[in-house]
């Protein structure tokens, strides 16, 4: 599972890690500092997968699953892709457009709750649903009851996966469209009023088109992700490539096979990336204004139905799986040992991997500063990279490390250091959105005044680069945290034998049909990642474009 | 005496054009030097070499008998013992006033260095803001921290980039004595790039003009606004006439008035006048049109035109409704050049 991208920055993310940072005149003192040169080497950490991935392709195979299956996959992949594309963007898009124009109950609250379904993976929406919703639960039990036909009520099909994974993944949508809304020109829609619209009018005619490039960036995330998902389309029975990816090692063992559908998903990905991108350029053109937007109060009625709309969306992607996932967990004993031991490997992983990818992330902020930041774009490549494909690009060097290993204990630390390494060239660029934004509140000329005032370029960056970006380093530290937590299909490639993480544990559950049992570490899971989930939606939502100290 | 600081014929390039072209500039202690010259003039970036914060493609840059820029050869900039006052002012966010004017005193014990910082900031009268951050202060308020915090390391050159053009014109007048005190009581060899004219001729002990990369003029304010190297340099000290000439014998005669051109050949020649040439005369003085009259309180503006040659003068007093005035030309406020 990925998670929780660059959408969650301080919000006028600005081209967060994928182009130059503004800052006038470039650093001319450029010899090759050991800063620069980390720079590289972690820019060079994340692409090596993706080139092993590559070379992996074009092997010659052994068996594997026909190119009818193949094209179905690919099929039902595009068509769940375009489904999400579609249902994520409307949900998202109206969430925020309520939340940011108008006034109605509960408008404060779901600024930022709207947001917490992030702490929610998509593997645990769909095993809640999926159980709610399953022929002998309790829903089909009742329309049966009450003489109707519960059958049209599936969730394993196609048209089910497209509505969980729009639940699972508007958050994004949102909150990049939340963004946007927010640093849109009040003048121009003052000027439009003028110039004869009405509100509904305003909306359609400037603020929809202002948004659009933002809204087509928070698609293409929401299509990441479920290009990516690996959890909740195996378990609603949906065959997609990353899925193909997985069993082509695991049921086929044949990696080559593995890397060639990767290949093709990598080709998606970087498609949804360039979309990203544009996307984001676009936002530039939104001015800042000091004036606040004026919110247009909805009366009761209308209120009414936004309260209700934000309460549903919110129960949808969240509090009823959850809350049903709670009631199934109550029906079986836990096993506590082998829970408690999953939720420490978990918390464990999470700890090591934010500080391997903050570390990369640093060098790459701090080392590329103020310049042309190609070593953020390499890293952007790997946070579009489905977790399923920076696995089998690590497989090699990892088989390679299983047969070699004398001790069985040394094959297992280094398999964890390539899962660690793997969640390091996956989330870098996520950890870079938010350092980069940071640091944008160091001019270069405070960079040149501690250095005319006797510091040296890295006791600059202790001195004034790091304490002024702290903020933003937390922010990152917390996203990464939260993503590694959720983290499934790499995990599960690499992870070395017996090696339970909390995403682990659940999904091993309810591959089993265990779903009782699966429901405590999934909800351990939603417990462990809500509370920073919370911290950075709230700090998102007291934030407002435009509006920050100097 | 020695220079403190010493550009020797340095260059810069940038994409292969120079914006510092073989410039030459020295610094003496307890001097106040102004660079004066437009935008995009390269005085910044003269600035900048002078730093340590750019590199010198050619020339070099020396302190005494050290040096610290030549081609190939690079001092940092922390190893400089020179101070910079920043256009943005530069002040860290994260850091209150206080320990932004103790951020380079690192190597003092603690509370030496406090003492420092809190004298440092006397020196600007703002000691009450010392707890403050730097977002809570004016811009007044923020420039005089920046020019502590750069004084407070005790440098022996301090570098000022356009210190006073952020500031509003009610304000300036008072922020820039007070930072002038500030750096003379220091004792520091200052040089103060800007681009107001004003700004220079009333902060400057010695005055150097740049245009295009290249130093047009060193000298006393008085001099080098008296006496231009050319009618270019003539104009960025201020308002400035280029009136045509005709030398005959020594004299050169415009269509206001003759004025001594002593040594120049016959010919054609081209007269740099001042406002303050074109002096109220009576009979004796020429007769011209007055084209325009602004009132601008303490003195008159008066547009004059003769033989189809417009001038611009600064009078206390005309004739109202006066359709004609009688000047003459005062040399003193007078060059000669070549006709261009």
């Amino acid at each position: 599972m990925r998670a929780t991208p660059m959408a969650l920055t301080e919000v006028p993310a600005p081209e967060a890690a994928f182009a130059r940072r503004p800052r006038g005149a470039p650093w001319t003192l450029a010899a090759p500092s050991p800063l620069r040169l980390a720079a590289l080497l972690a820019a060079a950490l994340v692409v090596l997968p993706l080139i092993a991935v590559t070379f992996l392709a074009f092997q010659p195979a052994e068996a594997g699953p026909s190119p009818a299956i193949l094209a179905r996959y690919a099929q039902d992949t595009a068509l769940l892709a375009a489904g999400v594309a579609l249902g994520a963007t409307g949900l998202g898009a109206v969430a925020a457009w309520l939340v940011v124009m108008h006034r109605f109950p509960g408008r404060g609250l779901f600024e930022w709750a709207l947001a917490l379904p992030l702490a929610a993976p998509a593997y645990v929406l769909a095993y809640g649903w999926a159980d709610l919703l399953d022929v002998a639960g309790p829903v089909h039990t009742a329309l049966r009851t009450a003489g109707l036909d519960p059958n049209w009520l599936q969730v394993r099909t196609l048209p089910g996966a497209v509505l969980l994974l729009s639940f699972a993944f508007y958050p994004y949508v949102y909150l990049t469209a939340r963004a946007a809304f927010l640093s849109q020109p009040v003048c121009s829609l003052d000027a439009a009023r003028t110039l004869g619209c009405s509100p509904r009018q305003v909306f359609f005619r400037v603020a929809l088109p202002l948004a659009r490039p933002a809204l087509a960036a928070g698609a293409a995330l929401a299509v990441m992700e479920t290009l990516a998902d690996y959890g909740a389309v195996t378990y609603l029975g949906v065959q997609t490539l990353t899925t193909g990816v997985v069993r082509a090692f695991t049921s086929y063992g044949s990696p080559e096979v593995a890397a060639r559908l990767s290949l093709a998903l990598l080709g998606a990905a970087a498609l949804m990336l360039w979309l990203e991108r544009s996307g984001r350029s676009g936002q530039t053109y939104a001015a800042r204004s000091g004036r606040p937007l004026g919110r247009t109060d909805l009366g009761p009625v209308a209120g009414a139905v936004a309260a209700a709309f934000c309460t549903a969306l919110l129960l949808a992607a969240l509090l009823i799986p959850a809350i049903w996932l709670a009631i199934r967990a109550g029906q079986a004993a836990p096993d506590l040992p082998r829970l408690a031991r999953a939720g420490a490997t978990s918390l464990g992983m999470a700890a090591a991997g934010t500080a391997v990818t903050l570390g990369l992330a640093v060098a790459i902020a701090f080392g590329a500063r103020g310049r042309t930041a190609w070593p953020a774009r390499v890293a952007s490549l790997g946070y579009a990279t489905p977790g399923a494909v920076m696995a089998i690009g690590l497989l090699a060097p990892a088989a390679l490390i299983w047969r070699t290993a004398g001790a069985p204990a040394a094959g297992v630390i280094a398999g964890l250091v390539l899962l660690l390494y793997a969640y390091a060239a996956r989330l870098t660029a996520a950890a870079l959105g938010p350092i980069d934004a940071g640091l944008t509140r160091v001019t270069p000329s405070m960079d040149r005044a501690a250095r005319t005032l006797g510091e040296t370029e890295a006791g600059a960056l202790r001195r004034v680069h790091a304490p002024v970006a702290r903020g933003a380093l937390w922010t990152a530290a917390l996203l990464v945290f939260v993503d590694v937590l959720k983290e499934l299909p790499a995990t599960l490639i690499l992870r070395p034998f017996n090696f339970d993480t909390l995403a682990v544990a659940a999904s091993n559950y309810a591959s089993d049909e265990r779903l009782a049992q699966a429901a405590w570490p999934a909800l351990l899971l939603v417990a462990l990642a809500v509370g920073p989930v919370l911290f950075l939606s709230r700090r998102i939502a007291r934030s407002r474009p435009g509006g920050r100290r100097p | 005496m020695t220079p403190v600081l010493e550009a020797r014929a340095v260059s810069r390039l940038f994409a292969g054009r120079p914006a510092v072209d073989r410039a030459s500039l020295q610094l003496h202690p307890g001097e106040i030097t102004a660079l004066l010259g437009p935008s995009g003039s390269g005085k910044s970036t003269l600035l900048r070499i002078l730093a340590g914060l750019e590199p010198a493609d050619a020339g070099e840059v020396r302190a005494g008998g050290r040096r610290l820029s030549a081609p190939g050869l690079h001092v940092a900039p922390e190893q400089r013992d020179i101070g910079m006052v920043f256009q943005d002012y530069a002040l860290f966010p994260h850091l209150s006033v206080l320990d932004n004017v103790a951020f380079g005193l690192r190597r003092l014990p603690r509370p030496e260095r406090e003492l420092r910082a809190r004298g440092e900031l006397n020196r600007v009268r703002l000691l009450d803001r010392a707890a403050s951050f730097p977002n809570t202060l004016s811009g007044g308020e923020q420039q005089r921290v920046a020019l502590a915090r750069a004084l407070a390391r005790d440098p022996a050159v301090i570098l000022l980039d356009e210190p006073f053009s952020g500031l509003d014109q009610g304000l300036r007048t008072e922020i820039r004595d007070m930072a002038l005190d500030a750096l003379r009581s220091a004792g520091a060899a200052a040089l103060i790039v800007t681009h107001d004219a004003e700004d220079a001729l009333l902060t400057a002990d010695r005055l150097a003009l740049m245009e295009s990369g290249r130093i047009l003029q060193t000298g006393v304010p008085e001099e080098v606004y008296a006496r231009p190297v050319s009618l270019a340099a003539a104009r960025l000290t201020g308002d400035a006439d280029a009136l045509p000439a005709q030398v005959r014998a020594g004299w050169a005669c415009t269509a206001y008035g003759e004025i001594a051109a002593p040594g120049r050949p016959d010919g054609p020649a081209l007269v740099m006048a001042r406002p303050e040439a074109f002096r109220p005369a009576e009979d004796d003085g020429r007769e011209v049109a007055v084209a325009e009259r602004r009132f601008a309180g303490g003195a008159l503006r008066l547009t004059l035109m003769s033989g189809g040659v417009p001038a611009h003068a600064r009078w206390r007093f005309t004739q109202p409704g006066a359709q004609t005035v009688r000047v003459r030309l005062d040399s003193r406020f007078c060059a000669v050049f070549d006709p261009v």
